[in-house]
């Protein structure tokens, strides 16, 4: 090939030459288009709505109206009870996952079941399902005075407290299934080797287990964290106005006021922060190898 | 595969028994496993000497495996005890038995580099850095790993990332070392080259180790004792030498050497011999005496090595050599035994109709029907294709086992 | 509006896209698009009406009560669409509403008028306006009510020892009447100013326009008694049947249930807010002849009066009570005894201050 003669420069165009390259491409074509089409496109012109102004103008008060007052104190919340409900999924959710992943077929996929039912019950039933669950005449509060615990009954609902239980249980379908995959994953003869050299169960769990299923944790916290963003109808059945969340003022604004130059600048800003905390998680990580590598 | 899993058996009672035992580095009485209905492991006893390399060898399915993860705490035996060094380890817990394993999939913890895989039995028994630095170089020194510490065993090929399986079994001294197939996935130079390399290192550091293969040759190579399992029983537990001359059962005859199996009757009983009257040349084999009645239907087995050719009329059959082909030094040939019609012997044509082969016995059976012993012999004084021979062998080189052949 | 209707329809998607990105959870009340034609004996030969309404047991009560009857009585099909306000805001829009007539608030017509989005009725095709004696407020350029609904007080009837609130000021004070306090929340209604208002001493008929100063600062009062600031019209009945509140603010209708269920709950209509449902027919509407049709047809007293027994709504015309019967009319916040005690809610008061309101609602609540 005479472009291989020609070296460094040429080698983009070697690599659109070669065969592989093309028909790479030519597979992802529908994928590139469905991207554009459905994402890339309205992306676009949410983006440009957001910086529109009435008149058609060019503007960022959308987004200075977007990061002041309430709707900033709002904006915080919302980082507040993603990261929440991101940690609480997450260590509920290893937690049930590690259990699932211990049991037999049949067992895991009753108690499977058991996590993913709440998201086919509607919210009104949900609703009073909390309500007798958690509220001041609830099961739990009523336990925990019949047990004689101080204090109770407690508050559990319409606070964060509530909200972080609901978008928790919310979540946990998410967090258990990928964790779930990833603990099913796990090599558990690989924990046998450890323990075949001595180490005893908190040895493996730590030093072999939890490595194993990090990058799970990672994607599962995650994916808590970014879907959490754009909850609100949890957080609104379970909490108060403190804890309204950014994805509910875009629906008031969309739906109440007509006002879609404000709720585009909103859900640009969530874009913003979803791409933030990918960012997050891609540099901690990295951070964590390059220590390592260091390291040895 | 026996349920893996860190959580098998419970911590029970770990005290260490008086030292009953002394050299023995590991003893195993009549364990027994067992799968709803099927029976894993069945009744196996075994003595292990500290130092030695003991060989488990039997087809797929026959125990081998399951046998070593119950020494290893790796599965509950329902029966039997396990004593390791004079203490009884049968209910401990896996990681409280202090014994090396090397699985056949090397199982490196492929978020470690090699070096710390190699320093993690360390690492847990609390060694001084230094110490483990020193110990982890050395061991990987030793294995021809030396540049490779830094690596993720991802980045090893097959052979490295065995080898350093092998390093993280060893770095702590273990006094038992499993392995179960350790060399099972790789071709055969790399085994061959390997098998070399472990045999060294066991001898050069006194190892005991109980070593898991279905390859005979590799099991030969490396053992001071084979145990030959089949169907969750111990068949025989011998030296490669015992195993080969003197097969307890046709079986492990036949498992070991290939073995020329011909069926036959005992003929007549002396002191020091046994007479056996062979079915289809009618030729009559001495052997070593052998506890049998006369009558009874026995099958003869001898390795290839041990028959020899001989003037057609000094043999205890002739026959006709119909390949021969040299191998190196030897020659092996592969020599149509004569039926009895065509070698005229006929003086036992009444007592022995009431067998199965009677209808093939009746003169229509020429040649096909007839069995084909395999020979190895020196090269020099070879046989050559047609020609038409005797066959003998020693007395002391023939097993007799009863019943028709146990194949 | 300057912005296309591409640029709009684009957002539309574009805000799918975003919201599927991390809103994919927020699962629950996602609009059903229900259509379900009435089985009429066909009569009128395919001629159909397509009606928005917000569905759920008003929407079933509604196909009983009215569409079935009327689809008897022309042979016109009725087709329903369960859509949200924006989607046929948005339909109308691309002029190509696939609904004619719109069943909504007052509030959201004179929202959807702001948008040119309905047509200007003909009063002349809509014979019974006048025979159903209906308030002249009720008759809009563009909608008429045909029904309203009132938000009042409800208390569980165990919880003070005999007595009755009988006022706001009396859900206002916590000492007399103790125990949690629920009121609602901007997204399910318009924020509760008027009876801080009454609470404090405005006469009713003094209301509008309301001094929002004044009214926010008497929401400060209340504000930490307020357990849950309902978002959905069954919480309030759900909390004070869990014994969480002694007290809500409900609308009026939901209480029904709770009565049927024999919660110790009663209604207390005095200072209740009324507020008007009504018909409007959407800009461009394919089937504009069935639409008046339907839309004059639900206006008969009779046929409020139907409604009225199937679900717990209050006709317009007060010819309707007549033909309620008594039980049920006792039940209704509209009935001839209780009319006097509350107020029409400002639409025009609110339409001009709703969103500062809810903006400044959310800032007072979030303390
Ligand atoms: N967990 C298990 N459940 C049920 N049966 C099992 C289990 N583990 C092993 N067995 C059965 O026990 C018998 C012995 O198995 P084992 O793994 O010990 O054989 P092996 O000699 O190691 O064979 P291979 O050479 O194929 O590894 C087999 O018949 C096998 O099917
Ligand atoms: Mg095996």
């Amino acid at each position: 090939m005479a472009a291989t003669l020609a070296g460094v420069p040429a080698r983009p165009r070697r690599l659109l030459a070669s065969r592989r390259t093309r028909i790479g491409i030519l597979y992802a074509l529908p994928a590139v288009a469905y991207l554009l089409a459905l994402f890339v496109y309205p992306i676009f012109s949410t983006l440009l709505l957001s910086v529109q102004d009435l008149d058609g103008s060019l503007t960022l008060h959308w987004y200075a109206d977007a990061l002041t007052g309430v709707n900033l104190s709002v904006l915080f919340t919302t980082l507040r009870i993603a990261a929440e409900t991101a940690l609480f999924s997450l260590v509920i959710g290893f937690l049930l996952a590690n259990a699932i992943s211990r049991l037999r077929p049949l067992p895991a996929a009753l108690a499977m079941l058991i996590v993913v039912v709440p998201h086919f019950i509607s919210a009104l039933v949900r609703t009073y399902g909390w309500i007798i669950m958690l509220g001041d005449k609830g099961l739990v509060n009523q336990l925990l005075a019949g047990l004689g615990v101080p204090g109770a009954p407690y508050q559990l609902l319409y606070n964060e407290i509530g909200v972080v239980i609901g978008t928790t249980a919310m979540m946990l379908p998410y967090t258990v299934l990928l964790l779930y995959g990833v603990m099913r994953g796990v090599d558990r003869r690989l924990l046998a080797a450890a323990a075949s050299m001595g180490a005893g169960r908190l040895v493996i769990f730590r030093r072999v287990y939890l490595p194993l299923v990090a990058p799970g944790l990672a994607t599962a916290g995650l994916l808590s964290f970014i879907l959490a963003l754009g909850y609100y109808i949890t957080p609104a059945l379970m909490g108060g106005p403190n804890q309204t969340m950014i994805a509910s003022l875009i629906n008031q604004q969309v739906m109440k006021q007509n006002q879609w130059n404000g709720a585009a600048a909103e859900g640009v800003i969530l874009l913003l922060l979803t791409f933030a905390g990918l960012l997050l998680v891609k540099l901690v990580s990295s951070l964590g190898e390059a220590k390592k590598r260091s390291a040895s | 595969m026996a349920e893996f899993g860190v959580s098998t058996p419970s911590v029970g009672v770990a005290g260490a028994k008086p030292a009953a035992s002394t050299g023995k580095a590991l003893s195993v009485v009549a364990l027994r496993k067992t799968y709803g209905d099927a029976v894993a492991v069945d009744e196996a006893s075994m003595e292990i000497a500290a130092g030695e390399f003991v060989t488990f060898l039997g087809a797929s399915g026959s125990g081998k495996t399951t046998t070593l993860m119950m020494i290893a705490g790796f599965c509950e035996p329902d029966s039997g005890t396990i004593t390791v060094g004079g203490r009884d380890v049968t209910r401990l817990a896996p990681q409280k038995r202090n014994l090396g394993f090397v699985f056949q999939q090397y199982l490196l913890f492929p978020h470690m580099t090699v070096g710390e895989n190699v320093a993690f039995p360390l690492q847990l028994r609390g060694v001084p850095k230094e110490e483990i630095r020193r110990r982890v170089g050395q061991t990987l020194e030793m294995a021809g790993l030396s540049g490779f510490a830094g690596r993720r065993p991802r980045e090893l090929s097959g052979g490295q990332q065995q080898r350093v399986a092998l390093c993280r079994a060893l770095v702590y001294r273990p006094p038992v070392i499993l392995m179960d197939e350790p060399l099972g996935a790789l071709d055969k130079k790399l085994r061959d080259q390997l098998q070399v390399e472990i045999k060294t290192i066991q001898q050069e550091l006194g190892l005991t180790v109980i070593y898991v293969t279905h390859d005979q040759e590799e099991a030969l190579v490396l053992s001071d004792r084979i145990a030959v399992m089949r169907n969750g029983r111990i068949e025989q537990f011998d030296t490669p030498r015992e195993l080969f001359e003197r097969p307890k059962t046709a079986f492990v005859a036949d498992f070991l050497g290939a073995a020329n199996f011909l069926p036959g009757r005992v003929e007549q009983q002396s002191d020091a011999h046994t007479l056996v009257r062979l079915d289809h040349s009618g030729g009559l084999l001495k052997t070593r005496r052998h506890d049998l009645a006369a009558g009874v239907a026995v099958t003869v087995a001898v390795q290839p090595g041990r028959l020899r050719v001989c003037p057609p009329d000094d043999g205890f059959c002739t026959g006709t050599v119909e390949t021969a082909t040299y191998v190196g030094s030897v020659v092996r040939a592969g020599v149509r035994i004569d039926s009895r019609d065509t070698s005229r012997d006929t003086s036992r044509d009444t007592s022995r109709d009431t067998g199965r082969d009677t209808g093939r016995d009746t003169g229509r059976d020429t040649g096909r029907g007839a069995p084909l012993l395999r020979l190895e012999v020196p090269a020099g004084r070879g046989p050559v294709t047609g020609e038409r021979v005797g066959i003998c062998a020693d007395p002391d080189d023939v097993n007799l086992f009863p019943g028709e052949q146990g194949r | 509006m300057t912005t296309s209707p591409i640029g709009r329809r684009a957002l539309l998607r574009g805000a799918a896209a975003l919201a599927a990105l991390p809103a994919l959870a927020a699962c629950g009340t996602g609009t059903s698009r229900s259509s379900s034609a009435s089985g009429g004996s066909g009569a009128g030969g395919g001629k159909t009406v397509a009606v928005r309404n917000s569905g759920g047991a008003y929407g079933e009560a509604l196909k009983k009560a009215i569409y079935d009857p009327f689809t008897q009585e022309t042979g016109i099909t009725v087709q329903v669409a369960n859509l949200d306000g924006a989607q046929v805001l948005a339909q109308i829009k691309q002029g190509r509403p696939q609904v004619d007539l719109i069943d909504n608030s007052m509030m959201d017509h004179a929202k959807f008028v702001r948008e040119n989005a309905l047509e200007q009725l003909d009063l002349d095709r809509l014979k019974n306006v006048k025979t159903a004696q209906l308030p002249e407020n009720l008759i809009t350029e563009y909608a008429v009510a045909v029904n309203f609904y009132a938000q009042c007080m409800a208390y569980r009837t165990d919880a003070f020892g005999g007595r009755k609130p009988e006022s706001w000021a009396d859900f206002w004070d916590a000492k007399a009447f103790q125990g949690g306090r629920s009121m609602c929340n901007p997204d399910a209604d318009l924020p509760e100013l008027e009876f801080a208002l009454l609470a404090d001493g405005v006469a009713m008929d003094k209301l509008y326009p309301l001094d929002v100063d004044r009214a926010f600062k008497a929401m400060e009062r209340i504000r930490g008694e307020v357990k849950k600031f309902w978002d959905s019209g069954p919480l309030p009945g759900m909390l004070l049947t869990r014994q969480e509140v002694t007290m809500a603010t409900v609308w009026h209708g939901r209480l029904a249930d709770l009565f049927k269920q024999g919660v110790p709950v009663a209604a207390q209509l005095n200072g209740a807010r009324r507020q008007f449902q009504g018909y409007a027919i959407a800009k461009g509407a394919p089937h504009l002849d069935a639409a008046y049709q339907l839309f004059d047809y639900s206006i008969r007293p009779e046929v409020q009066a139907r409604l009225a027994m199937t679900y717990p709504t209050n006709p317009s015309s007060p010819l309707a009570y007549d033909k309620i019967s008594e039980e049920v009319r006792n039940g209704l916040a509209g009935a001839p005894q209780y009319y006097d005690k509350g107020f029409d809610a400002d639409t025009e008061w609110w339409l001009k201050n709703e969103e500062a309101v809810t903006k400044r609602w959310l800032g007072w609540a979030r303390g």
